[in-house]
């Protein structure tokens, strides 16, 4: 990750680029449209309504999803034409022209521990390790420091969850201890 | 109960000690969390919710009237001195006030913006309180159809006036609209899109679903698409005077002007306050005598969007208190706040609350004075916030994020959905869907369903009846043409305003060199 360049070119990340988010374009059109034809079969499938209008619960379902399915061919004219969505530029500082794989897969690593290990090895470890990770990914390289201050938010956020809100969050392996 | 009965009514819950410390309490942690960068006042409420589940039901709302306002505060230091908006309704004030910053007059941008706030607040939260009873009586007059009919307003305009493209808010919308369809169906109990799993008989929590789409799916995007991890923070100098004599004078129109034009556009729904700070952006620029200060740092830039955003920000409570009609995703926010004490807003709510919404009205007063008092001399305090490093930022973030869903229900399963939802909420900023109409749509979609059905059901099944009242036509008529008043109006400038900002920034850029 340190070998790679913050602040391409666009000239040359441009060509790359672009067949890279036209791909990706048509993977979301076609996630759509997937998501339009489960919803519109599973309106399809339910029962026929007893209800004064004989409107029930397969109608909404019928109606979002022909409202998907409509929409996502409309976007994948959209986007045979070449028009790109506009990323989000509210947040500053990005660049979309390039995805660094690896800190996003870090990141969506910390919340698969977080769910894999909640239960058995308690809210504070977890919690701290998601921290750590996420710091990592985000280009934090004092180790140390990232560690002294995910140990101790955890544990304060466990403190006053538990003690002073009355909210209950897994002890786990710390049983006990805290 | 009139407008001042019921302020009196408010004052009278809210002035307590007790009660004016979680008006405090509330008031600086929003601004705390608002500050962040990235962290809209939508995102704050859903973050804190958990905060307020040991509470009573008043003390609770009273504290988040003064998260709400507090987070709006935050948003526009972040645009100003970060040019990191966080949301739709700061972007604008990101262009000029940025500039001040960089020329050194931050402090009078951030002084501007905190009474600019503090006028249109105050203003718009007094027409709030004579302005809802007034609605309420009206709304009670109204059928279901007639809901539904300002349902469909609410969608389509939150999902076509929104972000950049018309087309993808609107399958922004319809997303949301499917997850609301997910679980038991309010009438017959059937399944819908449960696929078989015990777990998702309830439906996904908003909550979860706020909290993926907003804080999950911003630390992905960062993640993956960070150019720096350092911010690049604009200086207040010490000691310089806030403002003018030549400020004041040619900031408090601007204030009045973003006041008028915010809160009617918030009752209305029309989508956000994207519109409202771009019209007042306008307006201020065409009447100044000095138009070609704008874009590089006119007060009058800052004084009258953001005005017209917090302006914006009451004027949404009206149709959410009193037709429990969420029509901005911080609007929708609060919805599932009222919901989490099971309490539906609606034209009865001010009857049947009457102590909980005076008193969050009331608190709104409040939290504005307690606001200008904390801002005004803490701004240094609340710069240092924004010097935390990036990674343990966006790290708090993701554990918050984690702590809010889990805490919901202390389920290891909601955290899943955040999971799947925070993956959604990355590839919908990636490909340039705007986010908030999914929160409208999720939230409000079971909602429409159940007036839609209901008014079928009066009817018969003949779908003539959503047309058959004189109010529904009107409001269809006004939705054609508001839709139509909203394309005109974007059509000349829609591109990307902070982009085009830069673009003629003569200002070399100054960012530090990165430390990876």
């Amino acid at each position: 990750m340190s070998t790679h360049p913050t602040t391409p070119e666009p000239s040359s990340a441009q060509s790359h680029d672009q067949r890279g988010v036209a791909l990706g374009e048509w993977a979301v059109t076609v996630g759509l449209l997937a998501i339009g034809v489960v919803t519109l079969l599973d309106g399809l499938g339910q029962a026929t309504s007893t209800s004064a209008s004989g409107v029930g619960a397969g109608f909404m379902p019928k109606v979002v999803g022909v409202l998907l399915i409509a929409l996502s061919v409309a976007l994948g004219v959209q986007v045979a034409r070449g028009k790109r969505g506009e990323a989000d530029a509210a947040e500053g500082d990005v660049d979309v022209r390039n995805t660094r794989w690896v800190p996003l897969a870090v990141c969506v690593g910390a919340v698969l521990i977080f769910i894999a290990g909640v239960e058995t090895l308690g809210y504070v470890i977890v919690s701290a390790l998601a921290f750590w990770l996420t710091a990592w990914a985000l280009g934090a390289r004092s180790h140390l420091k990232s560690a002294a201050i995910a140990v101790v938010l955890s544990i304060v956020v466990y403190l006053v969850f538990t003690r002073a809100l009355g909210i209950s969050l897994a002890a786990g392996v710390l049983e006990g201890v805290l | 109960m009139s407008g001042w009965e019921g302020l009196l009514h408010g004052l009278s819950v809210a002035v307590t000690p007790e009660n004016l410390l979680f008006a405090l309490i509330g008031t600086i942690v929003g601004t705390l969390i608002g500050v962040l960068p990235g962290i809209g006042p939508a995102l704050t409420i859903a973050l804190l919710l958990p905060m307020t589940y040991g509470l009573e039901p008043a003390s609770a709302f009273i504290m988040f009237a003064g998260i709400y306002y507090g987070a709006m505060y935050g948003g526009s230091t972040t645009a100003i001195l970060l040019k990191t908006p966080g949301e739709s309704g700061s972007v604008i004030t990101a262009i000029d006030g940025n500039k001040m910053a960089r020329k050194g007059r931050g402090a009078a941008a951030l002084a501007t913006a905190a009474i600019g706030s503090f006028v249109a607040g105050t203003i718009a939260t007094l027409l709030l309180a004579f302005f809802a009873p007034w609605m309420v009586k009206v709304a009670i007059q109204l059928g279901a159809q007639d809901y539904f009919a300002l349902m469909v307003v609410a969608f389509l305009t939150v999902s076509a006036l929104v972000g950049s493209s018309p087309l993808r808010g609107l399958i922004s919308m319809s997303l949301g609209l499917t997850v609301g369809i997910v679980g038991l169906d309010f009438q017959s109990g059937q399944q819908r899109l449960t696929f078989e799993q015990v777990s998702l008989l309830d439906g996904i929590d908003t909550v979860v679903l706020i909290v993926a789409l907003f804080a999950l799916g911003e630390v992905l995007y960062v993640a993956a698409h960070q150019v720096s991890s350092r911010f690049d923070v604009m200086q207040v100098k010490k000691g310089k005077n806030w403002m003018s004599r030549e400020d004041w004078r040619r900031a408090w129109r601007p204030w009045l002007r973003g006041t008028s034009i915010g809160f009617p556009l918030g009752v209305i729904p029309a989508g956000g306050s994207e519109i409202p700070t771009f019209l007042s952006y306008t307006l201020e620029r065409k009447l100044s005598k000095r138009p070609q200060e704008f874009g590089q740092g006119a007060i009058e830039g800052v004084a009258g969007p953001e005005a017209a955003n917090n302006a914006n920000a009451a004027g949404t409570l009206v149709p959410l208190l009193t037709l429990g009609i969420p029509t901005s995703a911080t609007a929708a926010v609060i919805l599932v706040a009222f919901q989490q004490y099971g309490i539906q807003p609606g034209p009865q709510l001010l009857d049947t609350q009457s102590a909980l919404v005076w008193g969050l009205i009331a608190s709104l007063l409040i939290a504005n004075v307690i606001l200008l008092g904390l801002n005004l001399p803490l701004i240094g305090l609340w710069v240092k916030i924004l010097k935390i490093p990036k990674p343990y930022l966006f790290a708090g973030i993701m554990v918050f994020a984690l702590l809010g869903t889990y805490a919901v229900n202390g389920s290891s399963f909601d955290v899943g959905v955040l999971l799947f939802f925070g993956v959604v909420g990355y590839l919908m900023r990636r490909f340039g869907f705007p986010v908030s109409p999914m929160i409208v749509g999720a939230i409000l979609g079971p909602l429409a369903e159940v007036q839609l059905r209901r008014a079928l059901d009066i009817a018969g099944g003949d779908i003539g009846t959503l047309v058959s009242t004189p109010f529904t036509i009107v409001v269809y008529l006004t939705l054609a043409v508001v839709l139509l008043g909203g394309f005109l109006l974007r059509r000349p400038k829609r591109h990307n305003t902070l982009a085009e900002a830069d673009r003629d920034d003569e200002v070399p850029d100054v960012r530090e060199p990165s430390d990876r």
